[in-house]
């Protein structure tokens, strides 16, 4: 059916935008990669943004903007019948992701309780009790991502929420719910940024934050490592923004709105990273070991280690809380974006709002319980879908070229714009970013995560390893060839049916 | 804090936050043309 919904005002559109970018990303990928590489990768992550990010997402809200469909429907009105498969691809990437997005939120809910729990009662208790028995943090970390009942129960909860929030439609639900998230989202991150900043020794983080090593530049890790952020932070590629211009009204900017999304969401992380590793220096025994915090990983960093250093702060579990209502706020409004794209998709199959929301719930709760329940089938999803984002990324890089691309420019992206890009620029881009998204996909499958990437020790095809290649490719094949095998059906119902 | 880090830190602050005042300020002040349509 056509759209009759669409976002009351650009602020709207822009707060949604901020809300769909600004996610657990900012707080627990990018303050842990910028404390490990320092200014080097700060400088590449914002070249980056203007290379890889703005570009792509320029491409994105032009198609949504131009098509008023969903993914799959944009994706086969503006490739043809022959390419529907592509829009269902990228759906299916970023659905994977949303299955277990929820699982995230749930889990910065249980620590936000723990926190609270903590602040309520005897400060120095969690102090003890990890005096006590060291591992303590890290065992509880253990128990709630695998095999509890309360993760699950929070998953099935933060689903419902969104759900309720989204079947009130894009004004009333989206755009009212981004209205509080965001600002909110803001001020908090600025509060835990200014007690961190105003610890002793907490200047110390901002030197391992902004200090360029030049030599990090000769090392290819820093370069990936800040396509990638940028890659997975600003949303380019997922079809998220393209699901939210297709809300757009008609006469709506595209370049404009893309350049403060962005840069918003990078905001969210310089102020992150600001916040966070002022801490971890200053409450950590010795830089060595703030350092060696950093390179615990997203998940240890945020659920062991800010909990343990914010408690031996005075008054520091009030600040553990703060942070992990600024993290479930961030995973929230990233997880709105995502239920809508399944929601948005269903209403272009001439589905009521409340029925597809409905449905696009039960699916996610069904499809989010095993990511729930093991954090060996997260890592996998989280894993073979973040990976699938480039490609994801490159088909939207096919479209624009397949379109003609300085044509599709002028036609889409530029008439409506308070401001042009200049055409060298987008082009140069687009043409650069289709070899650097094909050299990402390859570094990450030549990363080694798994001991086993292509075939296990008897020989067998790796496909149950949770980091391996074979799990990867053949996850993308199923889908690529279920994709190929319903084009016919994806073509005709997608553009036909909103005709 | 060493001045390198510092001049670093000026230049990040002026580009990502500075760049993020100055589009969101264009932007709404370009809102009255979509509000005309």
């Amino acid at each position: 059916m056509p759209r009759t919904e669409q976002f009351s005002s650009r602020w709207g559109l822009i707060l949604a935008s901020l809300g769909m970018a600004i996610g657990a990303g900012n707080l627990w990928r990018f303050p842990r990669l910028a404390g490990e590489y320092g200014g080097s990768f700060v400088l590449l992550w914002i070249l980056f943004l203007l290379v890889w990010s703005i570009p792509i997402l320029l491409i994105e809200f032009a198609l949504g903007k131009e098509h008023k469909k969903g993914v799959i429907g944009a994706f086969a009105g503006a490739l043809g019948p022959r390419f529907a498969w592509v829009g269902f691809f990228v759906t299916v990437c970023t659905l994977g992701i949303c299955f277990y997005y929820s699982v995230v939120t749930g889990w910065g809910i249980q620590y936000l309780i723990f926190s609270v729990q903590n602040a309520l009662g005897d400060g120095a208790a969690l102090t003890n009790q990890i005096a006590a028995d060291p591992g303590y943090l890290a065992d509880r970390w253990a128990d709630i991502s695998n095999g509890n009942g309360l993760t699950v129960a929070l998953h099935v909860a933060v689903v419902v929420v969104a759900v309720a929030v989204l079947m009130r439609g894009i004004q009333a639900g989206l755009e009212r719910a981004n209205r509080v998230l965001i600002p909110t989202l803001f001020i908090l991150l600025f509060v835990v940024m200014g007690v961190s900043l105003s610890m002793d020794n907490g200047v110390t983080g901002l030197e391992y934050l902004f200090r360029i090593d030049t030599q990090h530049f000769s090392n290819p890790r820093i370069w990936i490592e800040a396509l990638s952020q940028s890659a997975w932070s600003t949303g380019a590629g997922w079809g998220l923004m393209m699901t939210l211009s297709s809300y757009s009204r008609a006469r709506e900017d595209v370049t404009l709105n893309i350049f403060v999304g962005a840069f918003g969401n990078n905001t969210a992380s310089i102020v992150a990273a600001m916040a966070i590793l002022p801490a971890v220096f200053a409450m950590s025994a010795s830089d060595a070991q703030a350092v060696a915090y950093l390179q615990s990983g997203n998940q240890a960093l945020t659920f062991s280690v800010i909990p343990e250093l914010f408690g031996r702060l005075p008054g520091g579990h009030w600040l553990a809380v703060v942070f992990f209502v600024a993290f479930v706020l961030a995973a929230f409004s990233s997880l709105l974006p995502m239920v809508e794209l399944f929601i948005c998709n269903l209403c272009d199959l001439g589905v009521a709002r409340p029925s597809a929301a409905l449905r696009a719930g039960a699916a996610i709760i069904i499809l989010g319980f095993p990511s729930a329940w093991s954090l060996d089938i997260f890592s996998n999803q989280d894993w073979v879908w973040g990976v699938g984002l480039v490609l994801s990324g490159l088909f939207f890089i096919f479209a624009a070229l397949r379109s003609g691309l300085l044509r599709f420019k002028r036609r889409v992206i530029d008439p409506d714009s308070d401001f042009h890009v200049p055409d060298a620029y987008f082009a140069a881009c687009i043409v650069l970013n289709a070899g650097l998204g094909i050299v990402l996909i390859l570094w990450w499958l030549s990363r080694g995560y798994s001991a086993h990437p292509w075939f296990d020790a008897n020989g067998n095809w790796s496909v149950f390893d949770v980091y391996s290649n074979a799990s990867v490719v053949t996850q993308w094949v199923i889908v690529l060839l279920v994709g190929i095998a319903l084009n016919g059906f994806l073509f005709r119902r997608f553009t036909k049916a909103g005709a | 804090m060493s001045t390198a880090a510092l001049m670093s830190m000026l230049l990040v602050l002026l580009i990502v936050p500075g760049g993020f005042v100055f589009f969101l300020l264009l932007a709404l002040r370009s809102e009255a043309k979509n509000d005309d349509d």
